[in-house]
C-alpha cells in the first residue's frame, strides 16, 4: 500500500523540459498533419468522402488474354500497398514503374502460374445504385499501365 | 500582455497538474499493461511478411527513410526476437531502465516498416507514443521482479510517479482529440451531416475480396449512419473531458472500446491497440487491485471509490473517495 506524498514540490527540471518538448511536438504534429513517425498528424478519415468514387484495381492476363481482377489481399503483406501506391504512381520514372509492376506481376504470378501481363485501371464509378451488395456498374474504366 | 499572462497562467496550471504526486502502483501497472500489448502485437507474423519486399515498393517515411528498402527477413527477425523479449522482461519489471526503451526501439523500428507501405499506419501509434513518458520513468519500484528481489517496502506517493502517466494520458486524449479536430478542420460539419461516413463504409466493402455485410448495412440507413458519424465525432472531441472529469471515463473508456470494435466490424481495420492502450491507462489498475483484494477479504470498498482516474494526487490510491 502506497504511503503519502513524499516530495510535493517542484519536479526535476529535466523532467519539466522532456513533458514540455514531447507535448509540444505531439501538439505541432498534430495541428500541422507533420509525419514523424511514431508522431502523426491524425488524419484519420478526415478527408471528405464523395458518392463519386475513383479507384485502381489490375487485372491479370492469361495466355488466351482473358483478364481476371486481382485482390491485392491475396498476396504477401509486402505487395498489399498497391491502392496506396497507384495514386503517385503517374509521378514515378519509367523505370521505377517498370519495376514496381514487374514486383506486383512476379508475386501474381505465384498464385496464378500462367499469368503472362498484368494490367492496372483507373476506374470512376458511383456508389449509388447498387446491384446487390456491389455497385451497378462502373462509370469508367482507363488502362494506365501493363508489364509483361 | 494581459492575452500572454494568461495563456502561461494555463499553462502553468495544466503543468502543475501534470507533476501532481502520483501513484508508483499505476504507473507500473502502465507499464505492465503497455509492455504486455506490445509483445503481443510484435509477435504478429506482419513484420516477417513485410521484410524483403522489393524495392521498387519500398515507400518510407519519417526514420525509415535512412534505410533504402525493407530490412532483410534476419535482421527483422532479430529485432522481433530482442524486442519481444525486452517487453516481458519490461513488463515483469526487470532491468526496466534498460529493457523498457530497448523495447521501444524494437517496437520504432518494426512498426517503422508497417508504415513504409505508401501511407502512416496509425494502428500501433498510441501504444508507441504513450510509452514515450515512462521510458526514463521509475516505473518498476513496485509490481516488479526488481522491487521483489530487493525487497524494498512500497515507496510513497511522488511527482515522479506522477508526470509519466499523466502525460501518458495527454497524448491518449489529445490523440482522439485530434483525430476529430483534423475531421472537422478539414471536412467541416459535413463530415456527420453529408454521406460521408457511408460512402466511406461502401468504398471499403467494395475494395474488398467479400463484401462487408455490417458496412453495407449501415451505410444503406442514412440515418443510422449520420447518427454514428456524429456519435463518433463527439467522442473524439469530448474525451480530453477525462482529464479533469474523471468520471466521463465510465463513458469514454467503453466508448472508445466500441468505436474501435465498430471499425473492425465494418471496416476490417485492426484498431485494437489504441482501445487497449485507452483501458490500460485510465483504469485505475491500483484502486482495482485493492478492491480486489478487499473483496476477498470481504470488505469491499464504495463503488464510487472507483474513479476511473484520480487527476488530483491519486487520492482513491490511498483510500480516500475520487472527488469528482
Amino acid at each position: 500500500m502506497t504511503g503519502t506524498p513524499d516530495d510535493v514540490g517542484r519536479p526535476p527540471t529535466h523532467a519539466r523540459w522532456f513533458v514540455r518538448i514531447f507535448l509540444a511536438l505531439f501538439v505541432a504534429c498534430s495541428i500541422f498533419g507533420i509525419e514523424l513517425f511514431p508522431l502523426t498528424g491524425f488524419r484519420l478519415f478526415s478527408r471528405l468522402r464523395t458518392e463519386h468514387r475513383i479507384m485502381w484495381v489490375a487485372d491479370t492476363v492469361s495466355p488466351s488474354g482473358q483478364e481476371t481482377p486481382l485482390w491485392f489481399t491475396d498476396l504477401p503483406r509486402a505487395y498489399q500497398g498497391f491502392p496506396l501506391i497507384m495514386p503517385h504512381f503517374e509521378g514515378l520514372s519509367p523505370s521505377w514503374k517498370a519495376a514496381t509492376c514487374a514486383a506486383w506481376l512476379s508475386e501474381a504470378r505465384r498464385i496464378r502460374r500462367q499469368v503472362v501481363a498484368i494490367r492496372f485501371y483507373r476506374v470512376s464509378w458511383r456508389i449509388l445504385p447498387r446491384a446487390g451488395d456491389r455497385p451497378a456498374s462502373p462509370e469508367s474504366r482507363a488502362l494506365k499501365y501493363a508489364c509483361r | 500582455m494581459r492575452a500572454g499572462k494568461a495563456l502561461v497562467g494555463r499553462f502553468g496550471r495544466v503543468e502543475r497538474w501534470i507533476f501532481q504526486p502520483g501513484s508508483p502502483r499505476r504507473l507500473a501497472a502502465a507499464r505492465i499493461g503497455l509492455c504486455l500489448l506490445l509483445a503481443i502485437r510484435l509477435g504478429r507474423p506482419l513484420y516477417l511478411q513485410l521484410a524483403g519486399q522489393p524495392r521498387a515498393l519500398f515507400r518510407p517515411i519519417s526514420f525509415m527513410r535512412a534505410f533504402h528498402a525493407m530490412p532483410s527477413a534476419g535482421v527483422v527477425l532479430a529485432v522481433q526476437v530482442i524486442a519481444v523479449t525486452a517487453c516481458l522482461l519490461a513488463a515483469a519489471g526487470a532491468f526496466a531502465r534498460l529493457t523498457l526503451p530497448v523495447a521501444w526501439l524494437g517496437a520504432l523500428f518494426l512498426n517503422g516498416m508497417w508504415t513504409s507501405v505508401g501511407q502512416p499506419m496509425h494502428n500501433d501509434t498510441l501504444p508507441l507514443l504513450a510509452i514515450v513518458p515512462l521510458l526514463f520513468a521509475p516505473t518498476a519500484d513496485v509490481w516488479s521482479v526488481s522491487a521483489a528481489w530487493k525487497r524494498r517496502p512500497a515507496p510513497a506517493l511522488s511527482s515522479r510517479y506522477g508526470w509519466p502517466l499523466r502525460t501518458a494520458m495527454i497524448v491518449v486524449a489529445g490523440s482522439y482529440f485530434f483525430s476529430g479536430f483534423n475531421k472537422l478542420v478539414l471536412s467541416g460539419p459535413a463530415w456527420f451531416l453529408s454521406g460521408n461516413l457511408r460512402w466511406i463504409m461502401y468504398a471499403n466493402s467494395d475494395g474488398s475480396p467479400q463484401p462487408i455485410k455490417l458496412a453495407i448495412l449501415l451505410a444503406g440507413h442514412p440515418v443510422a449512419a449520420h447518427a454514428v458519424a456524429a456519435m463518433t465525432l463527439l467522442v473524439e472531441l469530448a474525451c480530453p473531458l477525462v482529464l479533469w472529469k474523471p468520471r466521463a471515463a465510465w463513458f469514454f473508456v467503453p466508448a472508445v472500446a466500441m468505436l474501435h470494435l465498430g471499425i473492425w466490424l465494418t471496416m476490417r481495420l485492426d484498431y485494437s491497440a489504441w482501445a487497449l492502450t485507452a483501458i490500460i491507462l485510465f483504469v485505475p489498475w491500483d484502486v482495482v487491485a485493492d478492491r480486489r483484494g478487499l473483496a476477498a477479504l470481504g470488505r469491499i470498498p464504495p463503488l464510487r471509490q472507483l474513479a476511473l482516474i484520480q487527476p488530483r494526487g491519486d487520492q482513491a490510491a490511498v483510500g480516500a473517495p475520487a472527488s469528482n
